[in-house]
């Protein structure tokens, strides 16, 4: 334990990355083994894409268990080969890079950095070890069995309404002083980790949290167009 | 069963302590890696006998000083004692000339006197390996100088035999192997005897042999040789040419002849292959003498790239994964496979590491009859993971290495797959469709028959190369399909080694990393040139041994080869 009092939380999606999850997903799927797999998983993400827009900012943890169904029986080799081509080839150009400053000068502050994301651990593992200033991250872990992806994800699932709750309990596990700490986040579902903290700033943020931003008056940072 | 309670921890260095072993087969695979591990890690062997035999008037010793310079497996070697390597081998290393079909080995009268009065363990590794060779040379390698071995370590003082074979002698069966010599075993075979096979394989030998030099088959393999230069449009030959034209041609016939009588021979009993068959032969007849003959038989899987030693990724094994590995990473996409059967494959180091313990057992007196070396028992990879791991290093491959836009694109993503070897998409159906249009283009009349020859040159390449995989898909069916097996594997932990160098640990294998980072880029170092007909890298040491010609070693150790091994020992 470090002698950190206070941290800044970041959600990834959004104010790191401007790829998500279905974007992953997507991914994925279009790299499966065989053709008549990968255009059966493909249409699945194509099916769930408006459910993840509209659950998006009601379910997000529902949402994100269903893009990730399509990663059923994949084996959990080529999850890992291809979430690193993922962020070779694709992920790495998408970093936001006024978001890696705001993260570096908060280290440099010295807080605690801490990432929250709604990505799979594989693709989180390479971003925090390019962005280099990461102290922690929390993200989504899928379930294998034999070797295989389940296609359910490990509870508890990251992306919903409860970061708050979460966050809380982290900050008392780490000694961290809430009122002094700082959240960066970009959707709706990110309300409640925003209010945890004494320093919420909105980033890049979508329409319910840029109108909620707006009634708390909380700063909101828009860099990624 | 292994007895847990039987078991008792061995230090290898000093069971090797002062010992003379003799090893065959060091110019192999398998025998590289180990001489190479055992010279470099053992330097309290009191002499180490390298056996080879000259090849095209270019003896032994010259031969073993071209592979002791040139083959990579050596490099610790030349790494750790430079310039100095010559002098350390003087004193510890003596390479014998001989023929293993020959009694005593076709040794020198005073070797045999040395050795039958020194000779501690005698490690015979040489062996024919290609699955599907000619059935005469099979018995030859196999058999034949496995008896002649045995005979030779009868005869010695005090000597015991380690007799490398393989796992797959269990031929087709299922379930769990255990480690265990049966007496005349075949595995579709019910009264079997080893020494009337034995007697039945010549015979038949000697049959095929007849059949194809009678000289009826000489007319024919000339009239053969004419009607194949007609078709050519060639002109007639002279005598002399055709002559050597059809005794080519009828060597050629009586090898594939011999070759499917082998085959056949196999399948008939159950062995997967003529590889199988003569080795299983051997362990039978080798078994008829466990009342006079001290000996532990070592069945290694499928032995592929090092883990560790001399370097990660070394490989020099063609009957392995190479093959299938090769085509898994061309346009062929559909390979018959049971994704969940084990694909029973260890790295060359994890197997020397067995053999030393083993070696060290039988110096010891405390060894097993049989010891499996596998992963399917203790740490398992299934076909379907192999495959896996294998299209996604392909990818990598692909993705990373590649210049042109299609590899890069489009073949990065054009995994294999894994189907029933029936798939209307597989190699079988992809050349009936392949005849059908070669067939239909036949109909064609002539002026249209004209305008489509470059396709029906195209389908006729494709048709070879598809011939091509259906023979490799042929030979390792037996392995990738019709078996599932798992073999036993307790034998080698009745003497976990005290040293932990010297620890067999399979299990601590990390099978992705492995093969994505270490088996494949070995192959694609070391054995896919070799498919594709280019020369693989060569390795090139700063300091060449020249060895003197063998003497007899010292009555006692010199001070300077004491301090040479005290040295070697603390380094």
């Amino acid at each position: 334990m470090t002698d950190i009092q206070k941290a800044v939380f970041a959600r990834v999606e959004g104010v790191l990355l401007a790829k998500g999850v279905r974007s992953a997903a997507a991914y994925f799927a279009a790299n499966a083994p065989g053709l008549r797999e990968r255009a059966l998983r493909l249409g699945h993400v194509a099916l769930t894409a408006p459910a993840y827009q509209w659950l998006g900012q009601t379910d997000r943890v529902l949402a994100n268990r269903l893009a990730y169904l399509s990663l059923r029986n994949l084996s959990e080799d080529r999850i890992a080969e291809l979430s690193e081509e993922y962020w070779s080839t694709i992920l790495r150009k998408q970093i936001l890079n006024d978001g890696v400053e705001l993260l570096k000068r908060a280290r440099r502050e010295g807080n605690r950095v801490v990432l929250v994301a709604d990505s799979l651990d594989q693709i989180l593992q390479p971003l925090a070890a390019e962005i280099g200033c990461v102290d922690d991250y929390v993200c989504n872990h899928l379930e294998f069995r034999n070797g295989l992806a389940t296609g359910r994800l490990v509870d508890p699932v990251v992306g919903g309404h409860d970061s708050g709750v979460w966050l809380s309990q982290y900050a008392q596990e780490h000694q961290l002083a809430l009122a002094g700490s700082t959240a960066y986040a970009s959707h709706g579902p990110d309300l409640l980790m925003l209010t945890a903290v004494g320093r919420p700033c909105a980033v890049n943020p979508d329409f319910t949290l840029r109108r909620a931003a707006t009634q708390a008056r909380w700063p909101v940072l828009d860099y990624h167009v | 069963m292994f007895d847990s309670a039987a078991s008792a921890s061995l230090s290898i260095r000093r069971a090797l302590s002062g010992r003379h072993v003799f090893l065959t087969g060091g110019s192999g695979f398998v025998g590289k890696v180990w001489l190479s591990m055992v010279l470099a890690e053992l330097p309290e062997i009191e002499r180490l006998y390298v056996f080879l035999r000259p090849k095209a008037l270019v003896p032994a010793r010259q031969r073993f000083e071209k592979m002791l310079n040139t083959s990579a497996a050596f490099k610790p070697l030349h790494d750790r004692y430079g310039a100095r390597l010559t002098q350390y081998l003087a004193t510890r290393l003596e390479v014998v000339e001989g023929d293993l079909a020959a009694p005593d080995l076709g040794l020198a009268p005073d070797v045999v006197r040395r050795l039958k009065r020194d000779l501690d363990v005698f490690v015979h590794c040489a062996g024919l390996v290609d699955f599907n060779p000619d059935l005469r040379k099979a018995i030859a390698s196999n058999v034949d100088a496995t008896m002649q071995v045995a005979d030779f370590v009868e005869n010695c003082d005090h000597a015991s035999l380690l007799h490398i074979s393989t796992c797959y002698v269990a031929g087709r069966r299922y379930g769990e192997i255990p480690e265990v010599l049966t007496p005349d075993y075949a595995p579709d075979a019910a009264n079997y005897d080893a020494e009337q096979e034995l007697a039945i394989a010549r015979e038949r030998v000697a049959q095929v042999v007849q059949e194809h030099e009678a000289a009826s088959f000489s007319a024919s393999a000339r009239e053969h040789v004419l009607a194949d230069l007609h078709a050519q449009g060639r002109p007639l030959p002279t005598d002399r040419t055709l002559e050597t034209l059809a005794r080519k041609h009828q060597r050629e016939t009586l090898k594939d002849a011999l070759v499917d009588e082998g085959m056949s021979r196999a399948r008939h009993l159950g062995w997967p292959n003529t590889y199988t068959y003569t080795k299983s032969m051997a362990e039978s007849l080798l078994e008829k003498r466990s009342d006079r003959l001290r000996f532990s038989i070592l069945r290694p899987s499928i032995v592929e790239s090092s883990l560790e030693y001399p370097f990660p990724g070394w490989n020099e094994s063609f009957n392995g994964t190479a093959p299938l590995a090769y085509i898994m990473g061309s346009w062929f996409r559909m390979v018959p496979a049971r994704p969940d059967a084990p694909f029973d494959v260890i790295p060359v180091d994890q197997v020397c590491r067995a053999m030393t313990i083993a070696t060290a057992a039988l110096a010891q007196g405390c060894e097993r009859p049989v010891y499996h070396v596998g992963t399917s028992h203790r740490h398992r990879c299934s076909v379907g993971r192999a495959a896996e791991l294998i299209v996604l290093s392909h990818r990598r491959h692909y993705r990373q290495r590649n210049q042109t836009r299609g590899e890069r694109v489009l073949k990065s993503r054009w995994d294999a797959v894994l189907r029933e070897p029936d798939n209307p998409l597989g190699v079988r159906a992809s050349r009936a469709v392949v005849h059908g249009i070669e067939e239909a283009l036949e109909l064609l009349p002539a002026k249209l028959r004209a305008k489509v020859e470059r396709m029906a040159r195209r389908l006729h390449e494709m048709d070879s190369d598809l011939a091509q995989i259906e023979k490799l898909v042929d030979l390792y069916l037996p392995f990738m399909y019709e078996s599932f097996y798992v073999f036993e594997s307790y034998a080698i932990d009745a003497h976990p080694p005290l040293e932990p160098e010297f620890r067999y640990q399979p299990e601590k294998l990390d099978w992705r990393q492995y093969w994505l980072e270490i088996h494949m880029p070995g192959l694609r170092r070391w054995a896919f040139p070799l498919i594709e007909g280019r020369r693989p890298e060569r390795y090139r040491c700063e300091h060449a041994v020249r060895l003197a010609p063998a003497v007899a070693p010292p009555a006692a150790a010199d001070e300077n080869l004491t301090s040479n091994r005290l040295a070697a020992s603390e380094a």
